[in-house]
Protein backbone atom coordinates (compact mmCIF):
# COMPACT_ATOMS: atom_id res chain seq x y z
CA UNK A 1 0.00 0.00 0.00
CA UNK A 2 1.07 3.48 -0.85
CA UNK A 3 0.26 7.07 0.03
CA UNK A 4 0.90 9.94 -2.76
CA UNK A 5 1.04 13.48 -1.91
CA UNK A 6 -0.44 15.57 -4.53
CA UNK A 7 -0.10 18.78 -6.12
CA UNK A 8 -3.51 20.93 -4.99
CA UNK A 9 -1.99 24.28 -6.37
CA UNK A 10 -3.16 25.62 -9.32
CA UNK A 11 -1.21 24.34 -12.38
CA UNK A 12 1.95 26.71 -12.77
CA UNK A 13 5.30 26.67 -14.93
CA UNK A 14 6.35 22.84 -15.31
CA UNK A 15 4.10 21.93 -12.13
CA UNK A 16 0.23 20.94 -12.61
CA UNK A 17 -2.20 20.51 -10.43
CA UNK A 18 -2.74 16.62 -9.64
CA UNK A 19 0.83 16.24 -10.00
CA UNK A 20 2.34 13.25 -7.95
CA UNK A 21 4.60 15.02 -5.76
CA UNK A 22 5.84 11.98 -3.61
CA UNK A 23 4.79 9.02 -2.68
CA UNK A 24 5.56 7.37 0.83
CA UNK A 25 4.45 3.74 2.60
CA UNK A 26 1.08 3.19 3.92
CA UNK A 27 1.03 4.61 7.38
CA UNK A 28 3.57 7.16 6.61
CA UNK A 29 4.10 10.32 9.46
CA UNK A 30 2.25 13.19 7.20
CA UNK A 31 2.55 16.89 8.55
CA UNK A 32 -0.98 18.72 9.12
CA UNK A 33 0.14 20.38 6.24
CA UNK A 34 0.64 17.73 4.55
CA UNK A 35 -2.10 15.48 5.11
CA UNK A 36 -4.84 17.55 3.00
CA UNK A 37 -2.79 16.94 0.03
CA UNK A 38 -2.29 12.79 0.41
CA UNK A 39 -4.63 10.22 -0.61
CA UNK A 40 -4.31 6.55 -0.21
CA UNK A 41 -3.48 3.72 -3.13
CA UNK A 42 -3.93 0.59 -1.14
CA UNK A 43 -3.49 -1.46 -5.03
CA UNK A 44 -0.32 -1.05 -5.32
CA UNK A 45 3.20 -1.50 -2.91
CA UNK A 46 5.25 1.25 -2.21
CA UNK A 47 8.30 -0.05 -4.36
CA UNK A 48 5.97 -0.25 -7.28
CA UNK A 49 4.80 3.11 -6.93
CA UNK A 50 7.85 5.27 -6.00
CA UNK A 51 8.14 5.30 -9.92
CA UNK A 52 5.12 7.92 -10.13
CA UNK A 53 7.47 10.73 -8.40
CA UNK A 54 10.05 10.95 -11.46
CA UNK A 55 10.04 14.16 -13.16
CA UNK A 56 10.49 14.32 -17.23
CA UNK A 57 13.80 15.56 -18.83
CA UNK A 58 14.39 16.10 -22.52
CA UNK A 59 18.03 14.20 -22.07
CA UNK A 60 19.02 13.26 -18.15
CA UNK A 61 22.09 11.69 -19.56
CA UNK A 62 23.47 14.71 -21.75
CA UNK A 63 25.12 17.57 -20.70
CA UNK A 64 22.74 20.00 -20.14
CA UNK A 65 19.31 18.17 -19.20
CA UNK A 66 16.18 20.57 -19.51
CA UNK A 67 13.16 20.08 -17.28
CA UNK A 68 10.35 19.37 -19.25
CA UNK A 69 7.59 18.51 -16.56
CA UNK A 70 8.08 18.56 -12.72
CA UNK A 71 5.93 15.20 -12.89
CA UNK A 72 5.81 12.70 -15.21
CA UNK A 73 2.01 11.57 -13.70
CA UNK A 74 -0.59 13.11 -12.12
CA UNK A 75 -4.08 12.17 -10.21
CA UNK A 76 -6.88 13.95 -12.26
CA UNK A 77 -8.08 16.94 -10.55
CA UNK A 78 -12.15 16.12 -9.93
CA UNK A 79 -10.87 12.13 -8.24
CA UNK A 80 -8.46 13.94 -6.01
CA UNK A 81 -11.09 16.92 -5.09
CA UNK A 82 -11.47 16.27 -0.81
CA UNK A 83 -11.04 12.61 -1.31
CA UNK A 84 -7.42 13.45 0.77
CA UNK A 85 -6.12 11.97 4.33
CA UNK A 86 -7.26 14.43 5.72
CA UNK A 87 -11.20 14.49 5.04
CA UNK A 88 -14.10 11.97 6.57
CA UNK A 89 -14.44 10.30 3.07
CA UNK A 90 -11.11 9.16 1.99
CA UNK A 91 -11.55 7.41 -1.57
CA UNK A 92 -9.05 4.44 -2.11
CA UNK A 93 -7.51 5.14 -5.71
CA UNK A 94 -6.44 2.96 -7.97
CA UNK A 95 -3.57 2.56 -10.67
CA UNK A 96 -6.33 3.19 -13.42
CA UNK A 97 -6.84 6.75 -11.91
CA UNK A 98 -2.96 7.91 -12.26
CA UNK A 99 -2.69 9.76 -15.34
CA UNK A 100 0.70 9.59 -17.70
CA UNK A 101 1.37 13.15 -19.16
CA UNK A 102 2.30 13.42 -22.90
CA UNK B 1 16.11 43.85 2.13
CA UNK B 2 13.44 41.34 2.86
CA UNK B 3 11.91 39.33 5.93
CA UNK B 4 12.77 36.03 6.68
CA UNK B 5 9.73 33.82 6.53
CA UNK B 6 10.83 30.19 8.43
CA UNK B 7 9.24 26.65 7.97
CA UNK B 8 10.55 23.52 9.57
CA UNK B 9 11.44 20.31 7.63
CA UNK B 10 11.11 17.46 10.30
CA UNK B 11 10.34 13.87 10.48
CA UNK B 12 7.49 14.98 13.11
CA UNK B 13 5.82 17.66 13.99
CA UNK B 14 7.13 20.10 11.84
CA UNK B 15 5.73 22.63 8.57
CA UNK B 16 6.84 19.91 5.91
CA UNK B 17 8.26 16.30 6.45
CA UNK B 18 9.63 15.83 2.89
CA UNK B 19 11.54 18.73 1.38
CA UNK B 20 9.88 18.26 -2.20
CA UNK B 21 6.50 18.79 -1.14
CA UNK B 22 7.93 22.01 1.09
CA UNK B 23 9.25 23.25 -2.13
CA UNK B 24 5.78 22.34 -4.18
CA UNK B 25 3.70 24.45 -1.41
CA UNK B 26 6.02 27.26 -1.61
CA UNK B 27 6.99 28.07 -4.91
CA UNK B 28 6.15 31.28 -5.71
CA UNK B 29 7.36 35.07 -6.66
CA UNK B 30 9.17 35.61 -3.49
CA UNK B 31 10.26 39.37 -4.85
CA UNK B 32 6.25 40.30 -4.58
CA UNK B 33 5.11 37.21 -1.75
CA UNK B 34 4.72 38.88 1.47
CA UNK B 35 5.46 37.77 4.80
CA UNK B 36 3.49 38.91 8.35
CA UNK B 37 3.96 38.70 11.64
CA UNK B 38 0.96 36.91 13.76
CA UNK B 39 -0.04 36.00 16.65
CA UNK B 40 -1.37 32.79 16.90
CA UNK B 41 -3.84 31.02 14.55
CA UNK B 42 -7.48 30.09 14.95
CA UNK B 43 -9.64 27.84 13.30
CA UNK B 44 -6.83 26.54 10.32
CA UNK B 45 -5.55 28.27 7.19
CA UNK B 46 -4.32 24.98 5.01
CA UNK B 47 -2.08 25.49 2.64
CA UNK B 48 -2.95 27.68 -0.73
CA UNK B 49 -6.41 29.27 1.06
CA UNK B 50 -8.17 32.02 -0.49
CA UNK B 51 -7.53 35.08 2.23
CA UNK B 52 -8.76 38.64 2.99
CA UNK B 53 -7.30 41.06 5.03
CA UNK B 54 -10.71 42.07 7.25
CA UNK B 55 -9.58 45.67 7.11
CA UNK B 56 -7.67 46.65 3.93
CA UNK B 57 -10.27 44.11 1.62
CA UNK B 58 -6.61 43.16 0.20
CA UNK B 59 -7.09 39.60 -1.51
CA UNK B 60 -4.20 37.23 -1.77
CA UNK B 61 -3.47 33.19 -1.57
CA UNK B 62 -1.86 32.12 1.88
CA UNK B 63 1.17 29.70 0.97
CA UNK B 64 1.32 28.70 4.52
CA UNK B 65 1.13 29.69 7.85
CA UNK B 66 3.37 28.79 10.42
CA UNK B 67 2.89 29.27 14.24
CA UNK B 68 3.80 32.93 13.79
CA UNK B 69 3.91 34.12 9.95
CA UNK B 70 1.96 33.62 7.53
CA UNK B 71 2.95 34.19 3.80
CA UNK B 72 0.94 35.09 0.90
CA UNK B 73 0.85 35.75 -2.95
CA UNK B 74 -0.97 39.10 -2.87
CA UNK B 75 -4.35 39.05 -5.67
CA UNK B 76 -5.30 42.49 -5.09
CA UNK B 77 -4.53 45.62 -1.87
CA UNK B 78 -2.14 45.72 0.72
CA UNK B 79 -2.91 43.64 3.93
CA UNK B 80 -1.38 45.64 6.78
CA UNK B 81 -1.06 45.20 10.05
CA UNK B 82 -3.46 45.13 13.17
CA UNK B 83 -5.91 43.26 10.87
CA UNK B 84 -7.71 40.03 10.48
CA UNK B 85 -6.57 37.94 7.60
CA UNK B 86 -8.98 35.46 7.33
CA UNK B 87 -10.25 31.97 5.18
CA UNK B 88 -13.56 32.48 6.70
CA UNK B 89 -13.66 35.52 8.83
CA UNK B 90 -13.95 35.64 12.68
CA UNK B 91 -13.38 31.33 12.20
CA UNK B 92 -10.55 30.61 10.74
CA UNK B 93 -7.83 33.75 10.82
CA UNK B 94 -4.79 34.98 12.33
CA UNK B 95 -4.28 38.59 13.45
CA UNK B 96 -1.65 40.32 11.47
CA UNK B 97 1.08 41.98 13.74
CA UNK B 98 3.71 43.69 11.14
CA UNK B 99 3.66 44.79 8.03
CA UNK B 100 4.05 43.20 4.98
CA UNK B 101 7.34 42.42 3.92
CA UNK B 102 9.16 40.82 0.85
CA UNK B 103 9.99 37.20 1.60
CA UNK B 104 13.69 35.85 2.19
CA UNK B 105 12.44 31.85 2.36
CA UNK B 106 14.14 29.79 5.36
CA UNK B 107 13.93 26.17 5.43
CA UNK B 108 15.22 25.23 8.79
CA UNK B 109 15.33 21.18 8.78
CA UNK B 110 15.22 20.22 12.56
CA UNK B 111 15.03 17.07 15.10
CA UNK B 112 16.65 13.64 14.59
CA UNK B 113 15.83 11.78 11.47
CA UNK B 114 15.90 7.44 11.33
CA UNK B 115 14.30 7.32 7.95
CA UNK B 116 15.45 8.88 4.68
CA UNK B 117 13.80 12.07 2.57
CA UNK B 118 13.33 9.82 -0.72
CA UNK B 119 11.58 12.29 -2.92
CA UNK B 120 14.71 14.21 -4.86
CA UNK B 121 14.26 17.88 -4.94
CA UNK B 122 13.89 20.27 -7.90
CA UNK B 123 13.83 24.33 -7.60
CA UNK B 124 12.40 25.38 -10.22
CA UNK B 125 9.31 27.87 -11.09
CA UNK B 126 10.49 30.39 -8.49
CA UNK B 127 10.99 33.85 -8.86
CA UNK B 128 14.11 34.38 -6.36
CA UNK B 129 16.25 37.89 -6.12
CA UNK B 130 19.27 39.31 -4.28
CA UNK B 131 16.81 40.06 -0.88
CA UNK B 132 14.80 37.22 -1.95
CA UNK B 133 16.48 34.19 -1.85
CA UNK B 134 15.85 30.68 -0.50
CA UNK B 135 18.21 29.39 2.49
CA UNK B 136 17.79 25.25 3.55
CA UNK B 137 19.77 24.13 6.35
CA UNK B 138 19.71 21.71 9.44
CA UNK B 139 19.94 22.85 12.90
CA UNK B 140 22.55 20.80 14.97
CA UNK B 141 20.50 18.16 15.69
CA UNK B 142 19.81 17.64 12.13
CA UNK B 143 23.20 18.16 11.03
CA UNK B 144 26.16 15.72 10.06
CA UNK B 145 29.10 15.60 11.75
CA UNK B 146 31.29 16.10 8.64
CA UNK B 147 31.31 11.93 7.94
CA UNK B 148 27.83 9.91 6.75
CA UNK B 149 25.07 9.97 9.44
CA UNK B 150 22.84 7.14 8.78
CA UNK B 151 21.05 7.36 11.77
CA UNK B 152 20.11 11.13 13.03
CA UNK B 153 20.95 13.52 10.42
CA UNK B 154 18.78 14.70 7.40
CA UNK B 155 19.48 12.84 4.61
CA UNK B 156 18.41 13.16 0.91
CA UNK B 157 18.59 10.00 -0.54
CA UNK B 158 17.29 9.12 -3.96
CA UNK B 159 17.66 6.81 -7.11
CA UNK B 160 16.02 10.34 -9.18
CA UNK B 161 18.69 12.13 -11.21
CA UNK B 162 19.46 14.83 -10.29
CA UNK B 163 18.99 14.24 -6.99
CA UNK B 164 18.80 18.13 -6.46
CA UNK B 165 18.31 20.37 -9.37
CA UNK B 166 18.68 23.96 -8.55
CA UNK B 167 16.92 26.01 -11.34
CA UNK B 168 16.82 29.23 -9.49
CA UNK B 169 19.32 31.94 -9.46
CA UNK B 170 19.28 32.66 -5.70
CA UNK B 171 19.51 29.47 -3.61
CA UNK B 172 21.63 28.67 -0.22
CA UNK B 173 22.00 25.19 0.84
CA UNK B 174 24.43 24.39 3.82
CA UNK B 175 25.20 21.20 5.53
CA UNK B 176 22.99 18.62 3.75
CA UNK B 177 23.78 14.63 2.99
CA UNK B 178 22.64 14.13 -0.47
CA UNK B 179 23.37 10.73 -2.09
CA UNK B 180 22.26 9.72 -5.37
CA UNK B 181 21.36 5.72 -5.84
CA UNK B 182 20.46 6.02 -9.79
CA UNK B 183 23.18 4.21 -11.99
CA UNK B 184 26.15 6.00 -12.51
CA UNK B 185 26.37 5.30 -15.61
CA UNK B 186 23.37 6.69 -16.56
CA UNK B 187 24.78 10.29 -15.06
CA UNK B 188 23.57 9.84 -11.79
CA UNK B 189 23.91 13.72 -10.24
CA UNK B 190 23.95 14.88 -6.62
CA UNK B 191 23.24 18.61 -6.82
CA UNK B 192 22.87 20.09 -10.13
CA UNK B 193 22.60 23.90 -11.23
CA UNK B 194 21.18 24.69 -13.75
CA UNK B 195 20.60 29.22 -14.11
CA UNK B 196 21.18 31.34 -16.82
CA UNK B 197 21.60 34.51 -14.35
CA UNK B 198 24.82 36.13 -14.68
CA UNK B 199 24.04 37.97 -11.13
CA UNK B 200 23.29 34.63 -9.71
CA UNK B 201 23.89 32.98 -6.03
CA UNK B 202 24.49 29.53 -6.03
CA UNK B 203 25.96 28.79 -2.64
CA UNK B 204 26.55 24.86 -1.64
CA UNK B 205 28.16 24.87 1.58
CA UNK B 206 28.82 22.16 3.66
CA UNK B 207 27.46 19.77 2.00
CA UNK B 208 27.99 15.38 2.01
CA UNK B 209 27.32 14.14 -1.50
CA UNK B 210 27.84 10.26 -2.54
CA UNK B 211 27.42 8.17 -5.84
CA UNK B 212 26.38 4.62 -4.60
CA UNK B 213 24.52 3.65 -8.08
CA UNK B 214 25.56 0.82 -10.05
CA UNK B 215 28.16 1.16 -13.02
CA UNK B 216 30.93 3.40 -14.13
CA UNK B 217 30.09 6.89 -14.07
CA UNK B 218 29.47 8.44 -17.26
CA UNK B 219 30.87 11.76 -18.21
CA UNK B 220 28.36 13.69 -16.34
CA UNK B 221 27.59 11.64 -13.18
CA UNK B 222 28.92 14.51 -10.72
CA UNK B 223 28.58 15.15 -7.55
CA UNK B 224 28.14 18.98 -7.86
CA UNK B 225 27.80 20.30 -11.32
CA UNK B 226 27.38 23.95 -12.73
CA UNK B 227 27.58 25.53 -15.91
CA UNK B 228 29.98 28.69 -16.98
CA UNK B 229 26.88 30.93 -16.89
CA UNK B 230 26.34 30.19 -13.42
CA UNK B 231 27.72 32.05 -10.62
CA UNK B 232 28.51 28.89 -7.52
CA UNK B 233 30.34 29.44 -4.30
CA UNK B 234 30.82 25.55 -3.19
CA UNK B 235 32.50 25.59 -0.53
CA UNK B 236 33.29 23.46 2.58
CA UNK B 237 32.08 19.73 0.87
CA UNK B 238 32.76 16.38 0.82
CA UNK B 239 32.39 14.51 -2.41
CA UNK B 240 33.19 11.31 -3.38
CA UNK B 241 32.31 8.20 -5.95
CA UNK B 242 31.10 10.50 -8.82
CA UNK B 243 32.91 11.03 -12.02
CA UNK B 244 33.67 14.31 -10.69
CA UNK B 245 33.26 15.47 -7.92
CA UNK B 246 32.68 18.73 -8.63
CA UNK B 247 32.50 20.29 -12.58
CA UNK B 248 32.21 23.11 -13.56
CA UNK B 249 31.35 22.56 -16.96
CA UNK B 250 32.13 25.25 -19.82
CA UNK B 251 28.77 26.05 -21.62
CA UNK B 252 29.64 28.43 -24.12
CA UNK B 253 28.56 31.91 -22.30
CA UNK B 254 30.43 33.07 -19.51
CA UNK B 255 29.65 34.61 -16.81
CA UNK B 256 31.37 36.01 -13.10
CA UNK B 257 32.71 34.12 -9.72
CA UNK B 258 32.46 30.72 -10.30
CA UNK B 259 34.43 29.61 -6.35
CA UNK B 260 35.46 26.52 -5.13
CA UNK B 261 36.81 27.22 -1.34
CA UNK B 262 38.13 23.96 1.24
CA UNK B 263 36.31 20.73 -0.63
CA UNK B 264 37.44 17.11 -0.17
CA UNK B 265 36.88 15.36 -3.15
CA UNK B 266 37.73 11.72 -3.61
CA UNK B 267 37.61 8.66 -5.12
CA UNK B 268 35.78 9.94 -8.09
CA UNK B 269 36.33 8.25 -11.41
CA UNK B 270 37.69 10.95 -12.89
CA UNK B 271 38.34 14.44 -11.16
CA UNK B 272 38.36 15.78 -7.76
CA UNK B 273 37.68 18.93 -9.24
CA UNK B 274 37.04 19.83 -12.97
CA UNK B 275 37.01 23.64 -13.95
CA UNK B 276 36.45 24.08 -17.66
CA UNK B 277 37.10 27.74 -18.02
CA UNK B 278 35.03 30.07 -19.60
CA UNK B 279 34.50 32.35 -17.04
CA UNK B 280 35.23 35.81 -15.86
CA UNK B 281 36.45 35.03 -12.55
CA UNK B 282 37.10 31.77 -11.46
CA UNK B 283 38.93 31.24 -8.24
CA UNK B 284 39.90 27.78 -6.80
CA UNK B 285 41.65 27.67 -3.30
CA UNK B 286 42.50 24.89 0.10
CA UNK B 287 40.72 22.53 -1.88
CA UNK B 288 41.90 18.45 -0.48
CA UNK B 289 41.58 16.36 -4.00
CA UNK B 290 42.86 12.47 -3.62
CA UNK B 291 42.66 9.15 -4.57
CA UNK B 292 40.88 10.29 -7.32
CA UNK B 293 41.40 9.52 -11.13
CA UNK B 294 42.89 12.59 -11.50
CA UNK B 295 42.58 15.07 -8.75
CA UNK B 296 42.97 18.28 -10.31
CA UNK B 297 41.93 19.45 -14.04
CA UNK B 298 41.62 23.27 -14.40
CA UNK B 299 41.81 25.19 -17.37
CA UNK B 300 43.12 28.65 -16.85
CA UNK B 301 41.22 29.42 -13.85
CA UNK B 302 42.33 33.48 -12.35
CA UNK B 303 43.05 32.48 -8.77
CA UNK B 304 44.25 29.39 -6.91
CA UNK B 305 46.08 28.89 -4.59
CA UNK B 306 46.87 26.07 -1.72
CA UNK B 307 44.98 23.34 -3.24
CA UNK B 308 46.57 19.70 -2.68
CA UNK B 309 46.41 16.52 -4.36
CA UNK B 310 47.53 13.20 -3.58
CA UNK B 311 48.77 12.94 -7.18
CA UNK B 312 50.41 15.57 -9.47
CA UNK B 313 48.05 17.74 -10.51
CA UNK B 314 47.67 20.38 -8.18
CA UNK B 315 48.25 23.71 -9.69
CA UNK B 316 50.80 24.38 -6.54
CA UNK B 317 53.87 22.61 -7.25
CA UNK B 318 54.62 21.95 -3.46
CA UNK B 319 51.28 20.50 -2.70
CA UNK B 320 51.96 17.59 -4.80
CA UNK B 321 52.07 13.87 -4.30
CA UNK B 322 50.95 14.95 -0.65
CA UNK B 323 49.49 12.02 1.78
CA UNK B 324 45.78 13.52 3.54
CA UNK B 325 45.92 11.15 5.97
CA UNK B 326 42.04 10.76 6.16
CA UNK B 327 40.88 9.29 9.36
CA UNK B 328 39.53 6.41 7.75
CA UNK B 329 39.82 6.04 3.98
CA UNK B 330 38.17 2.80 3.75
CA UNK B 331 35.02 4.11 6.25
CA UNK B 332 34.33 7.08 4.31
CA UNK B 333 35.74 9.22 7.07
CA UNK B 334 37.47 11.83 4.96
CA UNK B 335 38.40 14.45 8.18
CA UNK B 336 42.20 14.50 8.24
CA UNK B 337 44.77 12.86 10.77
CA UNK B 338 47.29 13.98 12.62
CA UNK B 339 49.81 13.47 10.36
CA UNK B 340 48.37 14.61 7.23
CA UNK B 341 50.15 17.40 5.05
CA UNK B 342 46.72 19.54 4.78
CA UNK B 343 47.57 20.70 8.64
CA UNK B 344 48.17 24.20 8.57
CA UNK B 345 49.69 24.83 4.99
CA UNK B 346 45.74 26.87 4.03
CA UNK B 347 45.06 29.98 3.22
CA UNK B 348 42.90 32.33 5.45
CA UNK B 349 39.87 33.25 3.65
CA UNK B 350 38.06 34.56 6.45
CA UNK B 351 38.28 38.20 4.63
CA UNK B 352 37.97 36.77 1.60
CA UNK B 353 35.26 39.31 -0.59
CA UNK B 354 33.32 36.62 -2.62
CA UNK B 355 32.57 33.85 0.28
CA UNK B 356 31.84 34.93 4.03
CA UNK B 357 32.54 31.41 5.81
CA UNK B 358 30.59 32.78 8.82
CA UNK B 359 27.39 33.18 6.69
CA UNK B 360 26.40 29.41 7.66
CA UNK B 361 23.61 29.90 9.46
CA UNK B 362 24.69 26.39 11.29
CA UNK B 363 27.77 27.53 12.67
CA UNK B 364 29.81 24.84 11.36
CA UNK B 365 32.38 26.17 9.65
CA UNK B 366 34.23 28.14 11.97
CA UNK B 367 38.09 28.33 11.47
CA UNK B 368 40.90 29.54 13.69
CA UNK B 369 45.05 29.92 13.68
CA UNK B 370 46.50 28.58 10.51
CA UNK B 371 43.61 27.41 8.06
CA UNK B 372 44.22 23.72 6.66
CA UNK B 373 43.36 22.39 3.41
CA UNK B 374 40.09 20.79 2.45
CA UNK B 375 36.76 20.70 4.08
CA UNK B 376 38.20 19.67 8.17
CA UNK B 377 40.34 21.88 10.15
CA UNK B 378 42.20 19.50 12.66
CA UNK B 379 42.75 20.38 16.67
CA UNK B 380 44.75 18.53 18.52
CA UNK B 381 42.81 18.81 22.40
CA UNK B 382 43.39 17.99 25.59
CA UNK B 383 44.40 14.02 26.18
CA UNK B 384 45.60 14.16 22.62
CA UNK B 385 42.44 13.17 21.27
CA UNK B 386 42.38 15.14 18.11
CA UNK B 387 39.11 16.36 16.52
CA UNK B 388 38.31 18.73 13.18
CA UNK B 389 37.54 21.86 14.50
CA UNK B 390 34.36 22.53 12.52
CA UNK B 391 32.95 19.66 15.25
CA UNK B 392 34.68 21.19 17.79
CA UNK B 393 33.33 24.40 17.57
CA UNK B 394 29.68 23.18 16.99
CA UNK B 395 30.51 20.95 19.60
CA UNK B 396 31.10 24.64 21.95
CA UNK B 397 28.57 26.61 20.01
CA UNK B 398 25.47 24.03 20.16
CA UNK B 399 26.50 22.17 23.58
Amino acid sequence: MAEFLIDNRESRSLKEKGDIVCVRPDGYLWSDSEKPKVIKVPSISYANAVKYEQPVYDDIESKNPILIRHRKYKISDTLFNGNTLDSNKIKSFKITDIITKT
Amino acid sequence: MATKFTVTLQASGGDYSVLQTLETALDSNLTTAVVLSHGGITGAITDASAVTGATSGATGTALHVTATQIMITPTSGTFQTGEQIYKTINVNYVTSSSAPDSVQLTVKIDDTWSSNDTTALTIDGWTTGSANYIEIYPTSTARHSRVWNTTTAYRLVTSTIPAILIAEEYVRIYGLQVECTGAKSSAARGIRINTNNATSDIRIIGCILRATGSGTPSEFCNGIQTLSRCHLVAADNISYGWNNGICFLYEGTSTTNQIAYNNTCVDNNNNGIRYEGGTTYANIQNNLCSNNTTDFTLTSPDSTTTNMSGDATSPQTGLRNKDAAFTDYAGDNFTISSTSDAIDVGTDLSGDSYYTFSDDPAGNQTRSGTWDIGAFEYVSVEGGLSIPVAMNSYRQRRG
